[in-house]
Parts: C-alpha cells; structure tokens; sequence
C-alpha cells in the first residue's frame, strides 16, 4: 500500500472524523482508488419464493396477484437478487467497548467503522447488506437490501447502539443462521471473547447452512501484549469481578493464555472453511477490507 | 537495642502498603487474566513471602549483631545440647561463721560458688539452695544467666539457725522435679554442697528408726538422679567459746530492783582459763567478769543490774575472743514497771482491808504484799475489791486480777475479763462455797460460747472428803519449780478439805500444774490470748483448806502471781527460725506494724483480723538479736522481742570424709573435695560476645546475598 494512502485506515485519522457516513466513505474511497478494476458486477432477476410483509419491506415487491386471492400480502422472493447477500454481525456487548491507553478508539468503535465501510462497499457494488447487533440478545436486526438508501438504515442501526451487556455469542449465531434463509456472507465482528468451543460449533452452523463466514477478530493491543508495568486492578466489563495483579509477574502466563485461544479460533476457522482476520484497533482497517474483497472475488 | 527487633515487621508493612497503590483500568479478556492468575498465584505468593521473610530475618539478624549479645553463647550452646545443671547447696547454719585466716567459711563457700558459676560453660544452668533450718530454695527453676546467678549469690546471707538436712534434700528433690520440667536435652545434674560437715547438721535425730531409713532410701535415690559433690569447708580441731543459755531470775522486776541474768557460757574443745563475759543494758556496757571455762562443760555466770527507772530494758550477754563471734551474744527483754498492781475480787468481802482476815482474798493479798509493814518498795501492790465493783474498774492498770470466791459474772464482765486476757494480763480464779458452777460452765468455759473461753477446766462437783497430799507431778510447770527439793515449805502436805472437781477441757492448751493425792488437778492453767488464766479449785482463804496458814501459802501465791504476770509470750525464750508475733484488739484498729530485724531494713506488716482481734505474725526470724515491732497510733507502743541463736551449732564437731562414708553407706556415692577440682579450665564453648557479633554479621551478609540472588529471580520472571 503506497503511503499517502495510509491516511484513508489510519484510526487515529478516522477517529477524528464524526459520523458513520464519513467515516465509511474515507475508508471505501481511500481503498478504491487502490483497485486497479472494478468489482462491479450484474445481476439476475429470478423468482424463488413468497415471504410474509414485514414492516420495512420494499412495497415493490408486494405480489398483489396473491393479495388479491388471500387477502394477505406477500413479498416475491428471488433466487438472486443482487451477487451477493452480505450479512454484517457485530458484537455490540460490553467487552467491545474496552480502549487502553495505546488504542485511539474501543474496539467497538473500530467494528462499527469497518461495519459501516463494509456495508458502503458492499451496497456501492450493488449487492445486498443487512446488519445484525447482538450481545446476548440480537439488539438490531437489519435485514439485507441493495439499495443505496439502505445504507442510512444500516448506519442507523450501527449508530444508535451502544455496548453493554454480556455475550453468549454461540446461541445468537445458531439462531441466526437458522434466520439467514438466503446463502450469503457473514461477516462477524466481534472480540470472540466466549466460549470457543460453542463458537465454533456455532460457526459451523452457518457452513452448514451453506453460508460463507468471515471472522473478523476485533483486539486491542494491551489486550494482546499485556503491556502493564505496575499493580493494577482489573475490573470485568462483563463480569463482576476485580482482580488486582502484579502484571509483570503475570504477563507471560496471560500471553500464553490469549495466544492459545487465538491459535484454538484459528485452527476452528481453518477446520471449517472459514475466514479469520484478526484486526486492532491501533492498526489501519484496509487488512479487514481486503480480505472482504478477496472472498468477494472468489464468490 | 533488641526493641529494634520490632523493625523486623517492616517488610510486611511496606508490602501491605505497596498493596494499596494500585492503578485501575476496565478489563475485557478476564477469563485469560483470572486463567493465568490461577497458574501463577501460588508460586507468586510463596516467592513473595520467602522474600519478605529472608528481608525480616536480615533486619533481625543485624538488631542481634549490634545488640552485642553477651548472653548468646548459653543461648547456642543451649541449642548444641550437652548442658548440665548445676544445683549449689549453700549451708548457711550459724557455724560457717566460723572465722578463717583470710575470711570466714560462709564467705569461702560463696566465693567458691561464684568460681563454679564463673568456670561453668556456657549452657549450663544453675539451681541455688540455702541449706539451714528451716532450708530455703533461693532458685529453683533453673537459671542459665551467670550474672544473675552471681547476683543471687552475692546477696545471701549466712543465718544463726542449724541445718536441716532432711528438708534440703526434700528441697532437692523439687527442684530436680521443676528442672525436669522446664529445662529440654539435660545432659546430668551435680549437687554441690558447700559445707563445714558439723555433725549437728549432718547427722539427723529422727524421732522414729523408719523415719531414718525412709531418709536413707531418699538421700539413695536423689544420690542416683545426681551427681553428689561436697566441698568440704570445715576444720577438723576447731574451737568454740559460746553464751548457749541466758535466763532472768526474777519472773518479773519493778522499778528499784535489780535484775539477774544467768548466763550459761561453754568452750567447745579447749579450756580458756580467763574469758570475758560482759552484760549491755540498752547497747551500753552495764558489767564485765572473767570466767574460766574447762573445756565442754556448761558454766553458769550471774550477773546483775539495776532498773532504777520503769521500762524496756534490753539486756545482752556477750563474750568474745574466738573464731565464731555469731554464738558469743544472747539478748533478752525485760519490762520493768514501777510497781505490778493486783486487783483482787472477793467474793466474800470482808468489807474493809482490817487485818480481820474475814474475807476471801484477805489472806491473798498478805501473801501478796507479806512484809508490807518492813519496806514500800515491794512491787507487788493489792487491792480488794467486792464482787461489783469489778467493772468500774480500769482493768488494763493492774498486771494480774485474782477473783476469790466469786459467785457468778455477768456477760459484760465476762467481756472486760475476755479483753484484759487477750492483751495480756493475768487472770487468778479461786472458787468457794458462792461459786455456782453452772454460772462458771456456761459463761466462763466455754459451754454457751466456745470462742470466749476463759477457764481451762470445767467445774464439777465439790469434793469434801479430800485425801491427804498433793502431787507436784514432778515439779515440771514452772511455777513450781521454786519448791524443787524444798520439802520443808509444805507444799506436799498442804491441807485441803473441799475442792471442785476440775474437768481439763479437751484439746486445750490447759495444763495441770499441781494434783491431789488421788490424781484430782488442784492448780490448772493455760494461755488464752497474750494471757494466762490460772484455776485453783480450792478457796484462796482457810473456808475449804489450811493452805493459808501453811508455809507454803506465800510463796505459791507469789509463784503464781509471777507466773500469771510474766505471760505466755515473755515466758519462753525465743530462737532463730521461731516465729514472732502479736494480737491486739480489733478495737484499737492499727495500721501496719513497723518491724526492725536486728539486721536488715525495717518491714511494714498488716495485721490480719482473727476472731475478732488484729494479729501479726513474722517468721524470717533468721538473724539473733533484738526484733522491735512498733505499733502506730492509737497504740503507740513498742514491742521487743529477743531471737537467739541455735545454741546446739555452737558445738564445731564435724564429721569425716571416711564417718560420712561409713554413716551414708554405699547407697548414697558422693565426690568428695576440698577445693573444686573437679572443674577444669574455663570451657572452650564461653564465645566472647565479640565473636558472637561477628558470626550474626556473617547471617547478615549471606542473607543480603541470598536476597539479592531471590529479588534477581523474581524480577526476571516478571520481565
């Protein structure tokens, strides 16, 4: 990446910027004017199935031949509406919101632009984007679309939320990719700090379904490095625990604790198929959307 | 400087504090955090402590080295085992007075107990008993501190009693018994008797032959738990001159009199053919003569002095010239009065002192008063009173009361009689014909109130048909002593035709002074109180006997008056060991009674209440000579009491090597010495305290090494 453009990611850069849209549209451009072709791509027009009206839908699509019969209303489904479906999961629980000192902004912050970026970029290629944010409940539910306007809907969602409470990130992606009918991208941004086990049993459960998954590993660098030299007292943000510790003393085990977990989601995502990009929040954002592109290209 | 020792808290205290400074900062990943918490706390936490522990011990260790522990080296060697107890039997009995050429036997014992302390090693520890009648454990519980021991020693002091022996080694054996307890890895215990050997000491009278086995098979044992050492002070041909008895002739003496001390004087072993024998009245020479003792035979000296003046006179017997000067002085006391007012209660008044000789006492007060018409200056002064005027008197202005024939008391007069007993004086009883014994029994012995007993007998029937004769029961009480071979006063065959019979009361101190033929008691007597009451079953005039108008009327009556003043406590001449003491009225509420020992500071003593009356008792009676007890106000008076010396130590023979060998037999295996030989050099193990200094520096500096190397270690993990 040639250096000027290195402003475009850098999040001490983009944490001065206010606003999701900004934010997302300095991210995508910047990465933009790096491509040397156009992802653009056509699509078909195919109809698959009726789904029940739900508040929020296109009333374009209302098939009023079948109001006319029922009395209900039904929306027409298509095979593929766009290229591509892009699902954007993001962990909005309380852990997401933790920032030391060496980060210019939490790791929800962080998630949230590169949610709001993806979404940009997805939707300015013409597919489909929806959003979901969770902690141990699903907190926004967005459902996909491809229109330009739905990326304000996205933005929204992402906006209006802030991290709070605790994760149970396994039982919200069953559950999801029970509701995730059409095969997609999903796209979750989160810590994984849960259960990996059930996660990636969890995760699993989306492959199943036939869906592509993209991790995207959301760390803060003191989180990583344990970077604390004197006694500190550490309190949970998900648990109510406080631990006072001598860092120096415990760092290498930490270390050798977090590297393990990292080395135990790597290997799940390797075992099923999917993506794993580990991002800090000190670091530019482009890895996150290069690997987006990637498996954008493969699909 | 080992309050410095407190510092050692310090590590501990900076690291509780250190705990307290601590940053805060919100957490996510807590499961890796408490993940690596749970591996590394345990090993943390016990690094943390050795740490701090090696950091306290160092702080310790420089707080023992600039204390210069001088008392350390028993500490090791207490800690490197191999110690010995050493018990040290002092016998301070009156005869280790005796003078050597250089210093006297009891300072030659304790300079050669200090040279055992000082040459002991370091370790070893030390029991100190004093042997002496009665025997005196000075440290039982072991004492490793030399210093201490050597304190201890230095302020003993030679007493003038005997030696008991049988009850040292009773004292041995309990402080063998506290020593088993309280002192861990004793290697053995040596008994070390300083001692002059006197037979009189160390040869026991037992009572019973089982006593003295039992003795036997006591000494054995304690012989076989110990090592038995006697260093032996004593000189095998030693002389002694001593006072061994000193008596007042007169059983009491007025203002005017002169009084006659015999002394008894005694040269054990040589003869000295010209002795000096001095009377001190009150720390003045009063008279001084030259005896000639033959060798270990008793010689009696009478010598005199005046009271011109009432009062306390302190009359001391002294002589000198010899090596043992503890047993050349013997002291007694002697209060003079102007003149020893009689009261005399008669029954049967024969209403005025006519020369009738109508009434009871009549009789009584001529035989007190018998050449009242020959000189004033008798001492002895009656007054006949009639039965009812006895409470309006003053009671404590007469030195003896006689009641003659009087009928019955009231429970007030039996009260005044009850106090005048308890502060001293001297109570007659003669009955006759008015006596109502029922009267007598119940308010006088005792049958209503037990605690106010005055009479040492219970009156029984009167006997008219009375046999001839009276027995003097060998003439043992003293007061009739004064007819010993003088068959020619009458007394045996004094008449008697009526009497009461007398019932001694049982477990009393009554005793039977003079009997009837068929073994009646005529005379009984007892102390109550400071007191002596005295009961004649027969009257005081010629109503029931002819005792009157027999020769030996006067001087029985004068025997008893004399008897009945002196009192139970002036009667007996007191020893060193034997307790002194007092009662006085509840009444006249006293404060402490201020003691002065002839020796030594004065002792402030609380009289204790008993039986409605303050008592004081004091028993560390060591030391012979003059023991004043002043009483503070109301009474304001003083009490002095004359202790002297054990005469039996005055005698030096001592017992041989080979005697004591022959008399313990082979049970009993002891070293015997005359020097300590058995103790080498100084041992090797008593380190200088500079050595000690150096070695806790050393700790010191391998624990800054150790420290070092332990916070090295630990920063490396942490980093």
């Amino acid at each position: 990446m040639e250096p000027n453009r290195q402003k475009y990611f850098d999040p001490r850069v983009l944490a001065r910027l206010k606003g999701l849209v900004l934010r997302a549209r300095r991210i995508v451009e910047g990465y933009m004017t790096g491509l040397h072709r156009s992802p653009y791509r056509g699509f078909s027009i195919e109809f698959a199935e009726h789904r029940e009206y739900a508040p929020g839908d296109d009333l374009r699509y209302v098939d009023w031949k079948v109001f006319a019969r029922t009395d209900k209303f039904y929306l027409k489904q298509f095979e593929a509406e766009t290229n591509l479906v892009c699902y954007l999961v993001v962990d909005a629980s309380r852990s997401m919101s933790f920032q030391s000192s060496l980060a210019p902004w939490s790791k929800w912050e962080h998630a949230q632009a590169l949610a709001a970026a993806l979404a940009y970029l997805v939707l300015a290629q013409q597919d489909s984007v929806g959003l979901v944010t969770f902690d141990h409940t699903i907190r926004t539910f967005v459902r996909p679309g491809s229109h330009p306007s739905h990326l304000k809907e996205i933005l929204t969602g992402l906006e209006q939320i802030q991290p709070e409470g605790k994760t149970q990130m396994a039982q919200i992606l069953h559950e999801l990719a029970e509701r995730f009918v059409r095969r997609g991208l999903v796209l979750i941004l989160s810590d994984f700090f849960d259960n990996l086990e059930e996660l990636i049993r969890a995760l699993a459960h989306f492959r199943h379904r036939r869906h592509d998954v993209i991790l995207m590993q959301v760390l803060d660098r003191a989180e990583e490095e344990f970077p604390f030299q004197q006694l500190t007292l550490f309190e949970g943000l998900e648990v109510p625990q406080r631990v006072l510790a001598d860092t120096r003393a415990l760092r290498a085990a930490y270390v050798r604790h977090f590297q393990s977990a990292l080395r135990q989601l790597q290997r799940g995502c390797r075992e099923h198929g999917i993506e794993y990009v580990r991002l800090r929040t000190d670091r530019p954002v482009d890895a996150a959307l290069r690997t987006f592109l990637s498996t954008r290209k493969v699909k | 400087m080992l309050g410095w020792l407190i510092s050692a808290a310090a590590p501990w205290l900076i690291h509780l504090w250190t705990r307290r400074r601590y940053r805060r900062t919100p957490w996510a990943a807590m499961d890796y955090l408490l993940a690596a918490l749970r591996e590394t706390q345990p090993r943390l936490r016990l690094e943390e402590w050795t740490l701090l522990a090696i950091r306290s011990a160092l702080i310790v260790v420089v707080v023992l080295a600039l204390a210069e522990p001088f008392q350390t080296p028993q500490l090791l060697a207490q800690l490197t085992g191999q110690r010995v107890h050493r018990i040290l039997v002092l016998d301070a009995s009156l005869s280790m007075g005796y003078q050597l050429p250089q210093q006297s036997r009891w300072a030659l014992a304790k300079q050669l107990a200090a040279q055992l302390i000082r040459r002991s090693a370091a370790g070893d520890s030390f029991s100190l008993i004093l042997m002496a009648d009665p025997p005196q454990v000075m440290v039982g519980t072991p004492v490793f501190d030399q210093t201490e021991m050597l304190r201890e020693l230095e302020e003993l002091r030679l007493r003038h009693t005997s030696a008991d022996l049988p009850a040292t080694v009773e004292c041995l054996e309990r402080v063998l018994e506290a020593a088993s307890h309280h002192v861990a890895q004793l290697e053995r215990t040596e008994v070390y008797f300083f001692t002059d050997l006197g037979r009189v000491g160390w040869v026991p009278q037992f009572p019973q032959p089982e006593d003295q086995q039992r003795f036997q098979q006591r000494f054995s044992r304690l012989a076989h738990q110990a090592r038995l050492i006697l260093i032996d002070l004593g000189q095998p041909a030693a002389s002694n001159v001593a006072v061994t008895q000193l008596r007042l002739l007169e059983p009491y003496s007025a203002a005017g009199q002169t009084i006659h001390i015999e002394a008894i004087l005694q040269s054990f072993g040589q003869e000295q053919p010209a002795q000096p024998v001095e009377l001190w009245v009150n720390g003045q020479l009063a008279k001084k003569t030259i005896v000639h003792l033959p060798p270990d035979k008793p010689v009696p000296v009478v010598l005199e002095c005046l009271a011109d003046l009432p009062g306390q006179y302190l009359l001391e017997i002294r002589t000198s010239g010899d090596l043992l000067p503890q047993d050349n002085r013997r002291f007694a006391v002697r209060n003079v009065k102007p003149v020893f007012r009689i009261l005399c209660v008669d029954g049967t008044p024969s209403g005025a002192w006519s020369g009738r000789l109508e009434g009871a006492a009549d009789f009584l007060a001529l035989a007190l008063q018998p050449a009242q018409q020959a000189t004033a200056a008798l001492p002895l002064q009656p007054e006949i009173v009639p039965e009812n005027a006895l409470p309006e008197r003053t009671l404590a202005d007469y030195d003896c009361i006689f009641l003659c024939n009087v009928g019955q008391l009231t429970r007030s007069e039996v009260r005044l009689l009850d106090n005048y007993l308890q502060r001293g004086g001297g109570l007659v009883f003669f009955l006759g014909d008015r006596v109502q014994p029922e009267a007598y029994n119940r308010l006088l012995a005792g049958t209503e109130t037990p605690e106010h007993r005055i009479l040492p007998a219970r009156l029984g029937q009167i006997v008219s048909q009375s046999p001839a004769g009276l027995d003097p029961l060998e003439y043992r009480h003293p007061i009739l002593w004064a007819f010993r071979g003088e068959q020619r006063a009458g007394l045996l065959t004094s008449p008697i035709f009526q009497y009461f019979q007398l019932q001694p009361i049982a477990h009393s101190k009554a005793q039977v002074v003079l009997t009837l033929s068929n073994g009646d008691p005529l005379i009984i007597e007892e102390p109550i109180g400071q007191g002596r009451v005295i009961l004649v079953a027969t009257s005081a005039d010629t109503r029931w006997n002819a005792m009157p108008v027999w020769p030996s009327y006067v001087p029985l009556i004068q025997e008893i008056t004399a008897y009945a003043i002196s009192g139970p406590r002036r009667q007996a001449e007191l020893r060193v060991g034997q307790s002194i003491g007092a009662t006085v009225p509840a009444t006249e509420a006293v404060g402490a009674v201020r003691l002065t020992p002839p020796e030594g500071q004065p002792v402030e003593l609380r009289p204790r209440l008993e039986a409605g009356s303050l008592s004081w008792n004091y028993t560390e009676t060591f030391w012979s000579g003059f023991y004043v007890a002043e009483y503070p106000s109301p009474l304001n008076r003083q009490d002095v009491f004359a202790v002297n010396p054990d005469p039996t130590e005055s005698d030096l023979t001592k017992l041989s090597e080979a005697q004591l060998r022959q008399l313990w037999g082979p049970e009993v295996p002891f070293e015997y010495q005359t020097e300590l030989e058995s103790l080498g050099p100084p041992p090797p193990t008593a380190l200088p305290p500079q050595r000690l200094t150096q070695f806790f520096l050393h700790v010191a500096l391998g624990l800054v090494v150790l420290e070092s190397i332990f916070a090295w270690r630990m920063g490396k993990t942490r980093d």
